[in-house]
């Protein structure tokens, strides 16, 4: 009796405890998965233009130009080619208005058949300002652009995601993160 | 009614009034320079669409669409160097479409290639009335001259490839005709029936030709364009452009 009783004590014990671990081990995994959750242990740093911006160590910097004070960035996912990211930044202020235009502008000429550009409005993210504008593109295959665009430290930055339509919101959850991290 | 009308008619406007449907999926029909702030970023961003799009054909278009675009600012660009830029950058988008347009060899891609062929004789006639600018200096007219070269070598190119894809289309109707044949009790007139579906029809996808264009048409039967793609060489070009072989 008294042997059972111990079992029926300390053997539910257990039986929650491995139950905990296990449910442990499974929300442990599935952050794992979560691209917003991979390393992000690179920086980009301009020394000439001084600002940085953290990005996902599974990207990698594919172009980079400098000209006329205008620095572009393109980078690209190294794993899997379904996620690019253009960084941009212009040694000016501009007002809401302003990087609102010039990022339809952006997306407008650059994506090939931008089917729709619309003005998603403002966000305050890290402080800053962060008006959104969204494209879709593409015939067949749908292809989705985001850009985040925001003045500060009197330059102002424009970070744009494209990625597949099924891939976008991932995309969208590294480019806040970037947006985030810009310094 | 009608006031309440208006009201509800103005309220959408508003809501949706953030929406802006773009004119062109070109974007500024000049063409980006080199001098504009916006050029690398705009081609950082054209590189990552490319990359990102899977289809063949679609990979086709957007590099011919790409190529005039280069083509448009050259026409506009400051001074030599930028056209330099974007002669150098006009011809890797023309190589680019050359290897691509050599991996195309279904029957029903022919129109991919009659609508290229046109873009082509567009862009030569676009190189010679550079050749022809007398204000063009002469290092930036012997890009053009060697552009305006291998233009037409392409266009020997694509003209055979065309003849090819043209055979082969016809082989391969010739071959369902033959089979449908071979099938006992199948009605002589079938035009409008089922095997007509058979025969091989416009890629998937690219729905927005008139119902009925089953059987790959001239260059017209694939406006693409969603409201507001009034892009000429993608969106059909111009109308009296169908005839041409």
């Amino acid at each position: 009796m008294i042997k059972l009783n111990f079992l029926k004590r300390y053997g539910s014990l257990s039986l929650l405890s491995i139950i905990l671990i296990a449910f442990g081990l499974i929300i442990t995994s599935c952050a794992g998965n979560d691209p917003a959750q991979d390393d992000w242990g690179q920086r980009y740093t301009s020394g000439m233009y001084e600002f940085s911006f953290e990005y996902p160590q599974e990207m990698e910097i594919k172009t980079e130009k400098v000209r006329d004070s205008v620095v572009t960035i393109h980078l690209e996912q190294t794993s899997r080619k379904d996620m690019q990211l253009v960084f941009y930044m212009v040694p000016e202020v501009l007002n809401q208005e302003e990087l609102a235009s010039e990022a339809q502008l952006l997306l407008n000429s650059s994506l090939y058949r931008a089917w729709s550009i619309t003005e998603k409005g403002t966000e305050e993210i890290n402080g800053h300002q962060v008006t959104l504008i969204e494209a879709l593109a593409g015939e067949k295959e749908i292809i989705k652009a985001g850009t985040a665009a925001f003045s500060s430290g009197g330059r102002s930055f424009f970070i744009t995601v494209i990625a597949p339509e099924e891939n976008y919101e991932p995309a969208m959850d590294n480019l806040y993160r970037v947006v985030e991290s810009v310094d | 009614m009608l006031k309440k009308g208006l009201i509800i008619m103005a309220a959408v406007l508003l809501l949706f009034g953030g929406t802006v449907w773009a004119l062109d999926g070109s974007g500024p029909e000049t063409g980006l320079t080199p001098e504009d702030p916006f050029y690398d970023a705009a081609r950082a961003v054209e590189d990552a669409q490319y990359e990102l799009t899977a289809d063949l054909e679609e990979r086709i278009m957007i590099q011919n669409e790409y190529s005039e675009r280069r083509l448009a600012a050259m026409e506009n660009a400051g001074n030599s160097d930028d056209f330099n830029e974007l002669l150098d950058a006009y011809a890797e988008h023309e190589r680019e479409l050359g290897e691509l347009l050599e991996g195309l060899d279904e029957p029903d891609f022919d129109r991919v290639y009659e609508l290229v062929i046109e873009s082509s004789e567009q862009k030569s006639v676009r190189l010679t009335e550079m050749l022809e600018d007398d204000e063009l200096p002469e290092e930036a007219k012997e890009g053009a001259q060697k552009a305006l070269d291998n233009q037409e070598k392409a266009m020997i190119k694509l003209g055979e490839a065309l003849d090819r894809a043209q055979k082969a289309y016809e082989d391969a109707r010739n071959r369902g005709n033959q089979e449908n044949g071979e099938i006992p009790g199948l009605p002589e007139d079938v035009d409008a029936g089922p095997p007509a579906d058979k025969t091989p029809g416009p890629p998937e996808g690219v729905e927005q030709g008139p119902p009925g264009d089953i059987i790959p048409g001239p260059p017209e039967g694939i406006d693409t364009g969603p409201p507001g793609n009034n892009n000429a060489p993608a969106g059909g070009g111009a109308p009296g452009g169908g005839g041409r072989p």
